[in-house]
């Protein structure tokens, strides 16, 4: 056959017809993948210019560089921060980073002309600026192409900054190396910085990010970890921040050993002290020398006060542990710290004196002990914080998330580990195609990483993936591969997983199926070390998973048991099931068989509590027997114990305390609770704080009944930050509380009224008037037993609850606002006489009248009687506080000073300024309140093994202190000192205002005192799961209004540690906010 | 439509004037026909009909570019022309409101738009008289103190650096040089470089009284610099050091290594069995 060309056609197949010749038949076209899924184009316009453009641009680049680079940035920045600019300016000044310091590092690598971009501060804007990016590439679906780009723009700025890290730090300036430092501890030390690379790692997509964004991720990556690990080899102990997510279970054990440690008898006390007083004496006379120990830690958040309480138990600890001369070095220091009211001893004390203080200090009882390091110390403050809901022995089993930083140290091996995910594996397996044509730097950096996947962690399963065995295919077939430079080191590790693979294919088939999935870490141990191995390391991962057969099982007696009416159906699973399982298992795995639906837990729920206060009824002697031993113990230190010790019947402490609130022999749980080791006539105490929670709601008692079935049951609100004063501040709280009770005059009613009146109360004051005339009623043929709450019912009168001059006028009128946890409404003390309660409903109707004065004149004589009530009233609380803080407060103090510590509160905060000034005269020069309030500190080791524990002020890094940066750098390790309890303030308002958002009334009763502080873009809010939402949902918004309500009223007393409503407080508890940053 | 609008476009821009070889003769009618493309450009419409009937008459480099070049005493004609380049060289991401169109249509008209803005770069912006008189203006304007200097005066200013910022950011066209080649950018940047431009820029960078515009400098700088390699910038010398010649060498005879053993692998695969054979047999036969 002839072709057009007239020469002969080669056909290898017969042809029928002339259109069935085709030419294309060889040709196929390159199919393409789907748009959605096509990796993302490339964009490189680099390129080599002629040598005179480079030449005039380099002048130019010199010359902007050491002109204006540091002023324009500057100003770019501001303008970038303050007016609301384009978007697109941010990847200009990215752009401008990057491209001027990877000139500059090139060029010399002068520090000082690029010491604007040089800092903390900028790395901090760029994480948080690739934070908002990545954010946006997820939520920004319409347009990924320019998040990504910014992403790209934003990373080689970042990566820019580590290399010049690198490079400066071989330089010979001390200054300058210091600088690096102090980026590179923040770099470490905060947990956003450092969780950066493994995120950005994380989040890589190759369809939204091009093969050159990956690149630079790569090597970025590389050269952190690198510098990391030289980090913490360099440094013994490197310290880093965390966030830790606790969950706080019973303190039962805790308790018992500090009763044990309490309890330790006087004899015993004898004798150690005997042991130890010689070396007192002699380490007094100055014997031996004193090591140095620092009583004070300005970095720390606690505050000065907390920490003197802290010091002196410290002192405490270390003479129990016969460990002398510590502590009285600790003693002396803290004199020196603490020289008010003579507390550690006045400055020119006496040997002997001395020798008695110590003595003193010694056989004084402190009941949590003193930590040992800085961990212990930790744990132990938060400990002591919680004294008062130790106090609550019905708080057995308590679970608490909580979120806060804490210092942890750092082990690189842990944290590398955290790259061993299939995500990583994946995004390095896709350059890994690429050998032939990456730098060699890529190249090693990609054989870096897996190399610590497969042989630091020792996980090489990890990476038995088919697509990466292709590439070491065509990798060892590559000719000229091992002697490449580019390679030889990947030749090498491809033989080294393929080696591992072969071995693991001898004694399991299965692996060359896993070669098509992506592994975690968890399943690439398992294919190597057999299928379930993992679990039975790890007990919790079984202990929730439900087998096969007990699924069958559950369902066997779930069918057997659920049409008996009588019996309850979980106690009856419970028995007959094989495995122990807790009722809440049961209830979520029958929810998710199937079995049982939300509303017939619910039910459940109900049932089974009523089955269980059947089973927990009680019989007529036993209540006898329980009244008895409560009268026979009363007065002993541990009622409760006693009690439940000879008790015939074992109950648990909670149902006891129930019944002895049911059977009105106690009208309080506090009387239950155990007393401290000084406190006496408790039987005073009693008959006064008893008239306080008369009112507790009856309701109680069911709902603990369900304790096993709901996780977190009541708790004391005081919990975070705040509480660490509450021991002292709460009770002069209640001392100004009964004054202000009663101490008001006719002039100050009038007054209040007149205003409450003017503000527009007249509605609501009327509703007061009739309130207090219907108690009266109720009050005139009995004498009354309980307070009676006042009820608002109204929405307008509960948004006046929450004024404060409607407040004010209803404390003149002698109503108690809202005193524990468990009240929530104001109310009518016992103590007002119906008549009282008349006259009041008559000066306000007066004032609704008009006619004020003439009814304020009318009962001016009564109130002053009432005045003289109150006086009493007030005198008493004195008395009864004072003697409990005397127990409460940290031993040794005199009276007058403890009287003086837990005074008013601003008479501490003139303290805190006179302890600042008192360590700002001792030269240390870090900035005490800077510290404290700023969450993020850094703390480099130092390797020198220096006591000397003054921290030392930062020498002039310029580059990265200057301007109020926002991080206070401690030089010095100090190891038993830093405790780094972090909930950033303003954030129990955070929360109130978070949770106020959905209900529309809450968000206008917002008051003014209540500080909101919005940083949208800065903040993250986190929910943590709950399992039992459902419980509260039927009156979310009672509760918001009393918690609003409850706030208000702590607002506007001196009292900030009145607790809220705990229930409220446990709905706030779950919704934790985190601010990324603190500034 | 399309052509009435495209007559009344010609008519327009044939009463600007001619340019007659050295100077520009201006038609009586010139500032209001420059008006009128102004008004024109403003009430165009979705499909961008009249920026592209503009475009396809290249006026711009027939008669805006020699207004501007040849009226330095009339503040008022060059203050028109001026408005009216910075519009029609105005990014064509923003032209469109910053996005990339879907529509297949549109995407027509975008690119349509982009292939102007290139030819702009190319012919008409690549023109060294121009960028002087332009150097010129913003010269005599930064020379004015804060007192005399006139709202009118700012607003000029401002628009000379968009134009600068809206020529630099025309993207480079698709073309195949090769690596010391300079392209069109480049051309651009030397242009700027040699008419004073970029000195300028850096010293209103510098200056206090201008910060203002930092971010518009800031773009500029990082537009220069576009394509080029800091790193290969930096190292730059007056010659081509010994280090790079010898890397260079290097990649080259590791990409020649690399050739051998390819050609040497594909040899071996393509030999049977029975070559091998032969060739052996053949090289003892010689031995």
């Amino acid at each position: 056959m002839k072709s057009i060309s007239e020469r002969e056609l080669l056909v290898h197949r017969p042809i029928t017809k002339l259109e069935s010749i085709n030419f294309d038949k060889d040709k196929n076209p390159e199919r393409l993948m789907k748009k959605k899924k096509r990796p993302m184009q490339e964009v490189d316009a680099s390129r080599r210019s002629t040598l005179g453009i480079r030449v005039f641009l380099k002048d130019m680049c010199i010359g902007f560089l050491s002109n204006v680079y540091n002023f324009i940035m500057r100003n770019v920045k501001s303008q970038l921060a303050h007016q609301n600019s384009e978007s697109s300016d941010e990847s200009f000044y990215m752009c401008a980073i990057k491209f001027f310091m990877e000139f500059n590092r090139h060029n010399g690598c002068e520090i000082d002309i690029v010491s604007e971009t040089f800092s903390v501060k900028t790395l901090h804007y760029i994480q948080t600026q690739l934070d908002v990016y990545t954010e946006n590439l997820t939520l920004d679906k319409e347009n990924p192409l320019k998040w990504s780009k910014r992403c790209h723009v934003a990373l080689r700025a970042y990566k820019e900054l580590i290399m010049t890290v690198l490079e400066l730090e071989k330089s010979k300036d001390t200054i300058v190396r210091e600088s690096c430092n102090v980026i590179k501890s923040n770099m470490f030390y905060v947990v956003e910085y450092r969780e950066l690379p493994l995120q950005l790692l994380q989040c890589y997509d190759e369809v939204k990010f091009p093969l050159s964004y990956l690149k630079d991720l790569v090597e970025m990556v590389h050269i952190f970890l690198k510098m990391l690990e030289h980090q913490s080899a360099k440094c013994r102990l490197l310290l880093v921040e965390k966030k830790k997510r606790k969950v706080r279970k019973s303190k039962k054990k805790k308790k018992a050993e500090v009763e044990k440690k309490a309890e330790m008898s006087e004899t015993q006390l004898e004798e150690v002290w005997s042991e130890i007083a010689e070396s007192v004496s002699s380490a007094i006379k100055g014997d031996d020398p004193l090591p140095s120990i620092m009583p004070f830690d300005p970095a720390s958040d606690t505050s000065i006060d907390d920490q003197r309480n802290d010091a002196m138990k410290r002192i405490h600890h270390f003479l129990h542990d016969k460990q002398v001369p510590e502590a009285l070095a600790l003693l002396r220091a803290s004199r020196e710290v603490w020289p008010e009211n003579d507390l550690f001893g006045s400055p020119n004390i006496t040997p002997e004196d001395e020798f008695l203080a110590v003595r003193e200090i010694f056989f004084t009882r402190i009941e949590v002990p003193a930590p040992d390091n800085a961990a212990a110390f930790n744990d132990d403050n938060e400990n002591n914080n919680s004294d008062e809901d130790m106090q609550d022995d019905d708080e057995d089993e308590e679970r608490q998330m909580e979120l806060s930083k804490v210092e942890e140290e750092f082990k690189f091996s842990v944290f590398i580990k955290r790259f061993s995910t299939w995500k990583v594996v994946r995004a390095y397996g896709i350059l890994l195609r690429d050998f032939q044509t990456n730098s060699s730097f890529i190249n090693h950096c990609i054989v870096k990483m897996l190399h610590r996947i497969a042989w630091d962690c020792a996980i090489p399963a990890m990476l038995f993936q088919a697509s990466i065995f292709r590439t070491f295919q065509r990798l060892l077939n590559y000719p000229g591969a091992e002697e490449s430079t580019k390679t030889k080191e990947m030749v090498k590790f491809a033989r080294f997983v393929l080696s591992k693979f072969f071995q693991v294919a001898r004694n399991s088939d299965k692996v060359f199926a896993e070669l098509l999935f992506w592994k975690s870490a968890r399943d690439a141990i398992e294919v190597v070390e057999g299928y379930g191995s993992t679990n039975q390391q790890t007990k919790r991962g079984t202990q929730h998973v439900w087998t096969e057969e007990e699924e069958d099982e559950l369902k066997k007696l779930f069918e057997r048991y659920k049409d008996d009416e009588n019996i309850d159906l979980l106690d009856s699973i419970m028995e007959h099931l094989s495995g122990s399982r807790t009722r809440q298992q049961i209830v979520r795995q029958l929810i998710s068989q199937g079995l049982l639906s939300k509303e017939q837990t619910k039910k459940l729920r109900k049932s089974s509590s009523s089955a269980a206060k059947q089973k927990t009824a009680w019989s007529a002697e036993e209540i006898e027997q329980v009244v008895a031993l409560y009268n026979e113990y009363k007065e002993a230190t541990d009622v409760m114990g006693r009690i439940l010790d000879n008790l015939t019947v074992k109950r648990p402490k909670k149902h006891v305390i129930e019944k002895l609130l049911e059977l009105g022999t106690v009208t309080d749980r506090k009387q239950l609770r155990k007393k401290r080791a000084k406190k006496e006539g408790t039987a005073k105490k009693k008959s006064k704080t008893g008239k306080k929670s008369g009112g507790r709601f009856g309701g109680d008692s069911s709902e603990d009944h369900e304790d096993d079935l709901s996780d977190d049951k009541d708790e004391s609100c005081n919990e975070t930050s705040g509480e660490s004063s509450a021991d002292e501040t709460r009770k002069p709280a209640k001392i100004k509380k009964g004054a202000k009770n009663y101490k008001y005059s006719a002039i100050e009613l009038k007054a209040a009224l007149l205003k409450a009146v003017q503000e527009g109360h007249s509605e609501n004051v009327s509703w007061i008037r009739n309130e207090l005339l219907g108690i009266a009623a109720d009050r005139d043929g009995e004498d009354a037993l309980d307070a009676t709450p006042i009820v608002p019912l109204t929405e307008a009168a509960q948004r006046a609850f929450d004024n404060k001059t409607f407040k004010r006028l209803l404390k003149f009128l002698g109503l108690r606002e809202p005193a524990s946890e468990q009240e929530s409404f104001w109310r009518c003390p016992e103590t007002l006489l119906p008549a009282q309660l008349r006259e009041m409903s008559c000066i306000l109707t007066g004032a609704l009248s008009g006619d004020l004065d003439m009814a304020v004149e009318q009962v001016g004589s009564s109130t002053e009687m009432e005045n003289n009530d109150g006086m009493k009233e007030e005198r008493k609380s004195n008395k009864k506080s004072s003697r409990s803080k005397r127990a409460n407060a940290v031993n040794l103090e005199s009276d007058e000073s403890s009287v003086k510590s837990s005074s008013s509160k601003e008479k501490s905060d003139s303290e805190s300024d006179l302890d600042n000034e008192i360590s700002d005269k001792s030269k240390r020069k870090v900035d005490f309140k800077k510290s404290s309030s700023r969450s993020r500190i850094i703390r480099i080791d130092s390797d020198s093994d220096d006591n000397d524990s003054t921290a030392k002020p930062l020498p002039g890094t310029s580059f990265s202190l200057e301007e109020d940066t926002d991080l206070v750098v401690d030089l010095n390790l100090e190891k038993d000192k830093s405790d780094i309890d972090v909930v950033p303030e303003g954030n129990s308002s955070n929360l109130l205002e978070e949770e106020n958002e959905g209900n529309p009334s809450g968000d206008m009763d917002v008051d003014d005192n209540i500080p909101v502080v919005r940083k949208v873009g800065k903040k993250r809010v986190l929910m943590l799961s709950d399992d039992d939402a459902d419980e509260d949902i039927s009156y979310p918004v009672r509760n918001d209004l009393d918690s609003l309500q409850d706030q208000d009223s702590s607002n506007s007393t001196v009292d900030k540690d009145v607790p809220i409503n705990s229930r409220d407080d446990r709905r706030k508890k779950r919704i934790r906010m985190l601010e990324s940053d603190s500034d | 439509m399309a052509s009435l609008i495209s007559a009344e476009i010609t008519a327009t821009c044939g009463s600007l004037g001619y340019f007659g070889g050295d100077t520009y003769i201006k038609d009586p009618n010139c500032k209001d026909s420059v008006r009128d493309l102004i008004k024109f450009l403003k009430r165009d419409d979705d499909d961008f009909t009249i920026r592209r009937q503009i475009g396809e008459t290249r006026v711009l480099l027939t008669d805006l570019i020699p207004i501007l070049c040849c009226s330095t005493n009339d503040e008022e004609l060059f203050d028109y022309a001026l408005r009216l380049l910075v519009n029609l060289t105005s990014p064509a991401l923003v032209v469109f409101s910053g996005k990339f169109p879907q529509e297949v249509s549109k995407r027509k008209y975008y690119l349509e738009i982009v292939s102007h803005l290139m030819s702009y770069k190319q012919h008409a912006f690549n023109n060294e008289a121009l960028w002087a008189v332009l150097t010129k203006k913003l010269q005599d304007i930064v020379n004015l103190d804060w007192e005399n200097r006139q709202v009118e005066d700012s607003l000029e200013m401002e628009r000379l650096l968009i134009l600068v910022r809206n020529v630099l950011h025309i993207p480079a066209e698709d073309e195949k040089r090769a690596v010391d080649d300079s392209s069109i950018h480049d051309q651009i940047l030397w242009v700027l470089h040699q008419s004073g431009m970029i000195d300028l820029l850096l010293f209103i960078a510098g200056s206090k009284e201008e910060q203002k515009y930092c971010l518009h400098i800031l773009e500029i700088i990082t537009l220069i610099l576009r394509e080029q390699e800091p790193e290969q910038l930096a190292k730059t010398g007056a010659t081509r050091s010994t280090s790079e010649k010898e890397k260079d060498e290097q990649e080259l005879l590791e990409i020649r290594h690399r050739e051998n053993a390819e050609k040497q692998t594909k040899q071996t695969m393509l030999r049977t069995s029975r070559h091998i054979l032969a060739s052996e047999a053949l090289s003892t036969l010689r031995t």
